[in-house]
């Protein structure tokens, strides 16, 4: 398990193209890390370099002051990660990364059952069945729990949430929350009000520059320049004169509600 | 015009618990954006297939612009455009410009007129200082666009969108529904668009609401914000009409 994973002057090139430049901070374990920004900024490439595919790279990763290597410590979910199914049962796709492991098929199990289990899937139910006879949402798990059985301790997620209906992405994004705790969770996102309340730092890339921010920082700057990340309208409509308050609510009706509320009483008792 | 006229389909696979679209019937006018609505496996990419005429029903009758479009398919060329979610599986060309011409190959065109329609469409949409470009140089925006424009430059009277923003970025979403709006309103445009994204809603005049193969909802946008709490349930209401009924119910 790492706490840390450091980036230090990392400059990302594809070819003579330079396409992150002297990018340096940090992902930490116990919430999760976003990464954001405009499609060809650089977002999937930095996962690949983190994963050790990618390898036009200076400047350093460091897990915890060391070296960062890649093998054996990362799981890398691509987009869409159920079109990369290629057992014939859940129970074979689920073990696949033990079985890589030699452990045997009577140690697998109830390590795979278990984790089928913690991602919200029913063994009882799944176990025999084809990957591809899951639902939407089912197969995205299943690929999640397929990526992650080993327990590597850096997990890194493309775009997990696109593709899944309301209900899966709430559900997911509460068993992305869950893994913090033991793993450093690394989430590449085109909707990242989803996911912003259970995250603690964002990334994000820009072609003049890329930032590090917390997540009420990212709301603000949003809020001031609304090119600088398009937000949902209403919430800009919503909050937008409040863009200065230190409490800024995240993206959801009930708490905006609750927070415009609470400015009219503040606004009253002044008067 | 697209008519479903009580459609049942199915897949090969016939087992009890195998999803089945069940006696659909609606009607889509041009002029307006159709949303078509569900959670995952609700049958509305199935609806979606359909109208293209990519399978035949099992029973009961689609028509576009009153001919049914799996037989035109199958015969004499297409009546309804299609635009998938994944702009990578869409993708056939190796520049913008092959990317562009071959569905107007297929369609047996003169070289004269590919060229004049080829020209003005990837203007159209921003592409046309890169119609030599390699497409594996776009980015994924602009590799949504080019399928888009691909299917457009074929003229159909009707386009599908399948979850057409699920692969774009947020500053591209706000272009593709500028586009939209241009081509519904100005141009005569038929438009379908598939969609799980809650705040796509704001952006439908009529919608479809699919749940396991039902047909659970169709009517307008108004209709359906006024259908009340059993029917919002089943589908992903957007949080900016949960603000609004939040901020108006404390003044009833």
């Amino acid at each position: 398990m790492f706490d840390k994973l450091e980036l230090k002057n990392l400059t990302v090139r594809y070819g003579s193209h330079v396409l992150l430049k002297e990018l340096c901070g940090s992902f930490s374990r116990g919430h999760i890390n976003l990464i954001v920004g405009r499609a060809g900024s650089g977002k999937s490439t930095l996962l690949r370099v983190l994963a050790g595919f990618h390898k036009e790279y200076d400047g350093s990763i460091e897990a915890d002051g060391a070296n960062f290597e890649p093998s054996g410590n990362i799981s890398l979910a691509f987009q869409n990660p159920e079109a990369l199914f290629f057992n014939g049962t859940v129970e074979d796709e689920v073990g696949y990364a033990l079985k890589m492991r030699k452990l045997n098929r009577s140690e697998i199990e109830p390590v795979a059952r278990a984790w089928l289990q913690k991602w919200g899937l029913n063994p009882e139910r799944c176990w025999n069945n084809h990957p591809l006879e899951l639902s939407g949402g089912e197969k995205r798990r299943l690929a999640l729990a397929a990526c992650t059985i080993f327990m590597p301790p850096v997990v890194l997620l493309d775009e997990p949430l696109a593709g899944l209906d309301a209900k899966g992405q709430r559900a997911l994004a509460e068993l992305l929350a869950g893994m913090t705790s033991e793993h450093i969770v690394i989430v590449v996102t085109h909707e990242p009000e989803i996911l912003l309340e259970q995250s603690g730092s964002l990334l994000f890339l820009h072609s003049i520059g890329s930032r590090w921010l917390k997540p009420a920082e990212f709301l603000r700057e949003s809020l001031i320049d609304r090119n600088f990340f398009p937000l949902p309208e209403w919430y800009c409509n919503a909050v937008g004169q409040f863009a200065q308050s230190s409490d800024l609510p995240p993206i959801r009706a009930e708490a905006v509600y609750r927070f415009i509320k609470s400015r009219e009483c503040k606004h009253a008792d002044q008067l | 015009m697209i008519v479903f006229d009580q459609v049942s389909f199915w897949y090969n696979d016939r087992s009890e618990t195998s999803f089945k679209l069940k006696e659909v019937s609606f009607s889509l006018e041009k002029g307006c954006v159709n949303g078509v609505i569900g959670g995952n496996g609700s049958g509305k990419s199935t609806v979606a297939r359909l109208m293209v005429g990519l399978m035949p029903v099992n029973s009961g009758c689609v028509r576009v612009l009153d001919k049914d479009p799996y037989q035109q398919l199958l015969h004499s060329g297409f009546l309804a455009g299609i635009i998938f979610q994944n702009p990578e599986n869409q993708i056939v060309g190796a520049t913008v410009e092959e990317d562009l011409a071959f569905g107007l190959e297929n369609l047996g065109l003169s070289h004269a007129e590919m060229h004049c329609r080829i020209i003005e469409t990837a203007t159209r949409f921003g592409l046309g200082n890169m119609l030599r470009e390699p497409v594996a140089n776009l980015s994924g925006g602009q590799k949504q666009l080019l399928c888009i424009a691909s299917v457009m430059v074929m003229e159909p009277a009707w386009v599908i969108f399948d979850e057409p923003t699920s692969h774009l970025d947020p500053w591209s979403r706000l272009e593709f529904w500028k586009i939209i709006d241009e081509f519904v309103h100005h141009h005569g445009l038929g438009v379908v668009i598939v969609s799980q994204l809650a705040e796509d809603l704001n952006r439908f005049d009529k919608i479809l609401g699919f749940s396991n193969g039902n047909m659970l909802f169709q009517g307008s946008r108004s209709e359906f914000r006024q259908a009340g709490e059993s029917l919002h349930t089943c589908f992903n209401y957007p949080e900016s009409w949960k603000f609004e009924q939040l901020m108006v119910s404390e003044h009833v």
